[in-house]
């Protein structure tokens, strides 16, 4: 009778907030044997500080983290629509692990000429990568896709400066070969020495 | 004349420097634990700051949003991020149910069909290599209530009945605030 109950409880509490919440279980009095039932152990926690599990303790103490996330990327994309690089630096200090944060800073310094600004925030990015082929892969592939679009803009418009140029470039020839070797390719990439090849013409395509 | 050495309070002489020493100690647990000083004044990263730190995973989170919208739930005041664990490299589910910001937490689907959709969310976030499942609710005056977490293999062996309640009562992990749920029980 109780693990008919207990299982009940479960697939409303649980399962049922499998994404969602108590569905069904409209009455608070329900949430309150639930609470009651882990009396223990929430009690044991709340004078701890910890569940003795470290996992566990980030995700129970998350909420901040999730409010910081939606928080910074609505920093982060307000930053883009006005170009203003001091709020993605607001937004990085909210979320200072997030690599990806790193990588378009990077961009809007590189595509405004500020060259140590992005030099910075790519030594950052990659100093805060967690120890992952994946996530050096994703991580080589967004400075692929952002610098490409640099690179498209310089090429049709002009670079601001022939370092401007020399810096896509060459983070572009490294990110392709890099990328191709996570990927389990042996050598240089086409793709990378398509970009090297190019890098000889930056001289002439700076703005008068 | 005989003085009689004073021996403070009762006659226990440490009394007082003992009762003062156990304030000072009740003081540093209460500001380190329950009000979390250190984290407060950046001294000390909390677990959430060390492993949830990396970038989410936005298209995961997109397509459980979408998931939930095909159960014909309103995704009004619901939040879902998808991050990884440093530490162990889990993918956890978030959902923040918020109730201040338009969640209805009595008819969270429109139909009476959403807990037979429940399955089909467990197997969507399944199916993006997710391995935990973890729900916040924040009441209508924006104070969280409860977060319940459990790993998605957990919750789908449940349904199939391939473990016992009390089994899966072993990985569960519950934050409540009871007062607050006793408090709004009450309204």
């Amino acid at each position: 009778m109780r693990g008919t109950r207990l299982r009940k409880w479960m697939l409303c509490g649980l399962l049922g907030a499998m994404l969602l919440t108590t569905v069904g279980c409209e009455d608070r009095a329900a949430l309150i044997e639930l609470g009651l039932m882990f009396l223990p152990e929430i009690t044991n926690y709340k004078i701890l500080g910890t569940t003795g599990d470290a996992s566990l303790d980030a995700i129970l103490q998350a909420k901040e983290m999730l409010d910081k996330v939606g928080q910074a990327d609505a920093w982060m994309d307000q930053a883009w629509e006005e170009g203003d690089p001091e709020l993605m630096e607001e937004a990085i200090a909210l979320r200072p692990y997030d690599w990806t944060y790193r990588v378009e800073a990077a961009s809007m310094n590189l595509a405004q000429n500020d060259l140590v600004a992005a030099e910075r925030h790519l030594t950052a990015a990659e100093y805060v990568l967690p120890d992952d082929p994946q996530a050096h892969a994703d991580h080589a592939l967004q400075v692929i896709d952002q610098f490409e679009a640099i690179k498209a803009s310089g090429d049709a418009d002009g670079y601001t400066s022939v370092e401007q140029c020399h810096m896509v470039h060459e983070q572009l020839v490294r990110n392709y070969n890099r990328h191709w070797s996570l990927t389990g390719n042996e050598g240089l990439s086409p793709g990378g020495q398509q970009i090297a090849d190019d890098q000889t013409f930056c001289a002439e395509r700076v703005q008068p | 004349m005989r003085i009689q050495r004073r021996r403070g309070c009762g006659g226990c002489g440490g009394c007082g420097l003992l009762l003062l020493v156990l304030l000072v100690l009740a003081l540093i647990w209460a500001a380190v634990v329950p009000f979390r000083i250190l984290r407060r004044i950046g001294l000390q990263e909390s677990p959430a700051q060390r492993l949830l730190g990396g970038p989410p995973d936005r298209q995961a989170a997109g397509i459980l949003v979408n998931e939930l919208r095909r159960a014909g739930m309103s995704t009004q005041g619901v939040q879902v991020q998808v991050l990884e664990l440093a530490n162990t490299g889990e993918r956890v589910a978030f959902t923040v149910l918020d109730a201040s910001r338009g969640f209805d937490p009595q008819r969270p689907f429109a139909g009476d069909l959403g807990t037979d959709m429940l399955p089909d969310l467990a197997s969507a976030a399944a199916g993006l290599d997710i391995d935990r499942i973890a729900v916040y609710y924040v009441d209508e005056d924006g104070v969280p209530l409860f977060t319940i977490t459990h790993h998605v293999e957990a919750i789908q062996a449940l349904e199939r009945g391939t473990i016992s309640a009390e089994e899966f009562l072993d990985g569960l992990g519950v934050d409540f605030d009871i007062w607050q749920i006793i408090g709004e029980g009450q309204r």
